[in-house]
């Protein structure tokens, strides 16, 4: 079968750089499972993409499809010939619906017995013209976060498309799209390159582009950024900040990148370090240059989109837009500490939280409401004082001019403020650091005052937002209220703080003047699920989350800690032949449950209604781990504990093999349960091992 | 030629524009916070009618007033608009040759389109496009309007809005825009210095706040009364009033947090209204641009 090769380039407006990479990801999956679906499988796949164009070459793609075979079943062969061996109506009907002579059609043996049959055979077609189809298809089916219309066929992409390449075997796939025809005709660089040229393989399309100042491939275009910010970086003394989302943006920002340094006054360095850096990475896209010792250098690297500046033009462009920005901070920086973040404080009423949920002036209240409880609650009562100075200004950078121009650095504006205005460590950082972590990658903040005061706030917003119903649904959480789930717990664990969640639910949504209620409930299943779903991303197997959570969770980090001890127990052989048998209490347990009667069980077994061996051998069994088990949950050492109930796996073996539980006795069955329910009880404290996946053979 | 100046840029820009076939219109006499909110765009973009206006349009926004001191805000700035409808296929090298026209020589510059979209949640308007970087200086806002007064554009309108003090101060070279000359020999601190002292004394200390208000509630009333009637291009001056008084009041901190998004629901439902009819208006007229022989007609769905 002869084969070609399949070039695409699909040329648009500038393409957001969030949105480039995982268009041309996706257009590469759609186009690649359609020609498969069509029996035109591909070879090799080369990608590239930038801001204005992305680019498929598919090699070895059939020039036409393989051809398929058809059998198509008809009534069976007694039907159909008489006894003679004439062809009867059915044998008529069915030549003439498929629309072939009778001659044509065959005879099958099928194991019902003998059957007409046609097989037909259906040509491939050749694969252009399929292409034609499929092609626009899958341009069409890329997914973007928003799109828009631009031509008379209100066909919706990112931004407009404005040329199509689109070559097989040399030749143009003719199709129209969006008021575009396709064609061999690309376009170089904006301002660089050729606009018109004609192209006829892959290989050509680089080329042609490379000459006319294109790098279509990122993987290259990043090398030469990286390259050219440390090289830029030494010349100036230092060494490069690294920023590797920047780092992405710019690489889909560009199609000929290379990097200018530009300098601003040593002036400016008196701002602190974070609203510099802020500055140039937020509103410019600039990265930073950090001496040996990690302070800030008065310049800047700017990744240009073309290969040299030849006047320095662009350089002192970039200089004076930086200095006017710089100025504005500074400005700010002046300006805003003329009032303190205490008087600020009032005007925190203008600002609102949520609609429902009023100010911020009214969340710093029930934040400040909070957190004697949690502090308490915690241990932490030495912290309070530190965290009240905290709580009472938190907020108050939210009513600056800095925070108004540069809101990502709410809080770390606060912070800076708060240390200038000579308030102590413990309270500045809570305050700089409130927004930590930013994700469950990021850390947590770096002091337990600050930890609590985050994990405050965190519980303030999500009460509150589920006592409204602003409850995180498949595709909308408005408030990032999962993420602020996530936080909290990853500060419960990093800071392996003890908590119970359902009193401070309760307090926190006191705190909103609302009872306990379904929204308890509701938050509740939440908690439950962004554990299972913190549990898993760090790598948890998802049985053993099961069973720890089946446990009980209300305090997070205690389940953390039963969930690493069961991790560590899983692997040995008899915790694991113990937890198939448990199984088989679950299930007994259940039944009994179900059964009228039975769950009035005592709790614990009678020793003289212990009637066989087996039974009083586990009995003794559970009596003699249980006052050291006990113990050895108290202190949280769960590895001890789940140790101990793994040496009573032999005792579980022979009581099942020797002892039927149901028996006919009722009160010696149901002896036999309080026993299973001891053991049980014991057990599920630390986790619900018959939720443990054992597979066979182990 | 290279422009020198402040009025030499707009008149190079009325004469690229002149030459493509647009309406030089004169700037709306109304206060309006961006061109965009001028009849000539707001309204004109709705409906299948073609149009094409480039205009000058002193915007104001009470809040950016900095009493004449900061270099770079004002609370009046000029920006120069451009509707292009149906947005031509060669929009964007429209505007790039728009820019050399200024004398602006794009192949010793880092001009970049980068990502952002407009919108105004007081119009229900919105669009797709980029904020146009020069040398990292930001001069263009480009947008392709999906939406206006709350209805779907159809043909979509391409919407370039010149931000004439900052392509100023790039051709010049200078930090502060009051050291831009406005014509030979006259610079902008001449003629608009002493502007930005008055009104924003008179925006953050001294408009009557309580008047506004009412101004306001009477505004909106008003505009709502000649909707009613069918009186479109009226109603919609009186929502324009609405929208700088409220600019007024907010520059006042005279609106809580709580009351702006109420506010601005009030204008936008004016605007809307006003949308809607003035839409049905043009319909009941028989779309009277629609086969003019000096506009670019809409081209049919292919």
């Amino acid at each position: 079968m002869k084969k070609s090769e399949l070039v695409v380039e699909l040329g648009m407006e500038e393409i957001p750089a969030s949105m480039i990479a995982d268009a041309a990801e996706q257009f590469a999956g759609l186009l690649g499972r359609a020609l498969e679906e069509h029996r035109l499988p591909a070879g090799e796949r080369t990608l590239w993409y930038t801001p204005r164009r992305i680019i498929l070459g598919l090699e070895d793609v059939p020039v036409r499809q393989g051809d398929l075979e058809e059998t198509i079943m008809g009534p069976p062969r007694r039907v159909a010939y008489d006894a003679a061996g004439n062809p009867t109506r059915a044998a008529l009907a069915f030549a003439e619906k498929n629309g072939v002579p009778l001659a044509k059609i065959g005879v099958v043996a099928t194991p019902k017995g003998e059957y007409l049959s046609l097989v037909r055979r259906m040509r491939g077609e050749p694969a252009v013209r399929i292409l034609q189809r499929l092609i626009p298809d899958a341009i069409g089916a890329i997914q973007f976060p928003k799109t828009m219309h631009w031509s008379p066929d209100r066909f919706r992409f990112a931004r407009p498309v404005r040329w199509i390449v689109a070559l097989f075997g040399g030749r143009v796939v003719k199709f129209r799209l969006a008021d575009v025809v396709s064609s061999r005709i690309t376009s170089g660089h904006r301002f660089l390159g050729r606009s018109r040229i004609a192209v006829h393989s892959l290989a050509s399309l680089r080329e042609e582009l490379e000459r006319s100042a294109v790098l279509v491939d990122p993987a290259e275009r990043r090398e030469r950024i990286e390259s050219e910010l440390a090289a830029r970086a030494a010349e100036a003394g230092g060494r490069l900040l690294e920023d590797r989302a920047l780092l992405e943006t710019v690489v889909n920002l560009n199609e000929a990148p290379s990097v200018v340094r530009g300098d601003f006054e040593e002036r400016f360095l008196s701002l602190p370090q974070e609203i510099l850096i802020t500055v140039m990475r937020e509103h410019q896209k600039y990265f930073s240059v950090l001496d040996a010792e990690g302070r800030l250098l008065p310049c800047f690297l700017a990744v240009v989109n073309r290969f040299s500046d030849p006047g320095g033009e662009i350089r002192s462009g970039h200089e004076r837009v930086l200095r006017a920005r710089l100025a504005d901070a500074a400005f700010f920086w002046e300006t805003d500490r003329r009032q303190t973040l205490e008087e600020r404080a009032p005007s925190l009423k203008n600002v609102l939280f949520q609609e429902k949920l009023g100010s911020y002036d009214e969340k710093t209240r029930r934040v400040l409401e909070l957190l004697p409880r949690l502090a308490e609650a915690l241990g932490r009562g030495e912290c309070l004082a530190d965290l009240r100075a905290a709580a009472r200004i938190y907020k108050c950078d939210l009513v600056t001019e800095m925070v108004k121009e540069f809101t990502d650095l709410q809080g770390v504006v606060g912070g800076l403020y708060a240390r200038a205005e000579g308030y102590p460590e413990t309270v500045w950082r809570a305050v700089y650091e409130q927004y930590l972590p930013k994700s469950t990658a990021s850390p947590s903040p770096s002091t337990v005052t600050g930890a609590i005061l985050a994990l405050a706030d965190r519980l303030d917003t999500v009460t509150g937002c589920f006592s409204i119903g602003l409850v995180p649904s498949g595709s909308g959480d408005p408030f990032a209220v999962r993420r602020q789930g996530n936080g909290i717990l990853k500060i419960l664990f990093d800071h392996r703080l003890s908590l119970s969640l359902g009193q401070a639910i309760g307090w926190s949504l006191a705190a909103h003047g609302r009872g306990a209620g379904d929204t308890a409930a509701e938050l509740g299943r939440f908690f439950e699920g962004r554990l299972r779903f913190l549990f898993e991303e760090m790598g948890f197997a998802y049985d053993c989350v099961n069973a720890v959570l089946a446990a009980g969770w209300d305090d997070p980090l205690d389940a953390l800690d039963r969930l690493r001890a069961l991790e560590e127990m899983r692997r040995e052989t008899d915790f694991l032949s113990l937890a198939s048998n448990f199984k088989r209490v679950a299930n007994i347990l259940a039944k009994a449950g179900d059964e009228a009667g039975e769950p009035d069980s005592p709790a614990e077994p009678e020793e003289s209604l212990l009637a066989e061996g087996a039974e009083r051998d586990l009995y003794r069994s559970l009596l003699g781990i249980r006052p050291e088990a006990d113990e050895a949950r108290r202190r949280h050492d769960y590895v001890r504990a789940l140790r101990l109930f793994a040496s009573m796996r032999a005792a579980v073996d022979a009581f099942f093999t020797d002892v039927m539980v149901m028996t006919e006795d009722r009160a010696i069955r149901r002896n036999r349960i309080a026993l299973l329910a001891s053991i049980s009880r014991l057990f599920n404290s630390v986790a619900d091992i018959s939720r443990i996946v054992v597979e066979k053979g182990t | 030629m290279r422009p020198k100046n402040l009025q030499q840029i707009i008149l190079a820009l009325e004469r690229f524009w002149d030459r493509r076939g647009c309406i030089l219109q004169q700037p709306y006499d109304l206060e309006v916070g961006a061109g965009t909110m001028a009849p000539e765009t707001f309204l004109r973009v709705l409906g299948p009618e073609p149009y094409r206006v480039a205009y000058v349009m002193p915007s104001r926004r009470p809040t950016d007033g900095r009493y004449g001191d900061n270099p770079n805000r004002v609370q009046k700035h000029h920006q120069y608009q451009v509707i292009l409808k149906p947005a031509p296929a060669d929009v964007q090298d429209l505007y790039l040759r728009s820019l050399t026209a200024l004398g602006i020589d794009l192949s010793r510059h880092d001009l970049r389109f980068e990502e952002d979209n407009w919108e105004s949640p007081t119009l229900g308007a919105w669009g797709i496009g980029w904020q146009v970087l020069l040398d990292g200086l930001e001069i263009t806002q480009f947008t392709y309007f999906q939406q206006a007064g709350g209805l779907d554009l159809d043909p979509t309108s391409a919407e370039i809005t010149y931000g004439l003090e900052r392509i100023a101060t790039f051709i010049a070279q200078v930090d502060s825009i009051y050291d831009l000359d406005w014509s030979a020999g006259v610079s902008y601190r001449d003629i608009r210095h002493r502007e930005e002292v008055e009104f924003s004394r008179y925006n953050f200390e001294e408009a009557d706040v309580e008047m506004l208000f009412r101004l306001f509630a009477l505004y909106e009333e008003e505009s709502r009364r000649l909707a009613a009637m069918d009186l479109v291009l009226p109603a919609y001056d009186y929502c324009l009033k609405c929208s700088h008084a409220f600019n007024l009041l907010d520059a006042r901190g005279a609106i809580s947090v709580t009351e702006r998004v109420g506010i601005i629901a009030r204008v936008r439902q004016l605007a809307c209204d006003v949308a809607r009819r003035y839409l049905e208006s043009r319909e009941r007229q028989g779309f009277p641009l629609l086969g003019h022989r000096a506009l670019p007609q809409p081209q049919p769905a292919s």
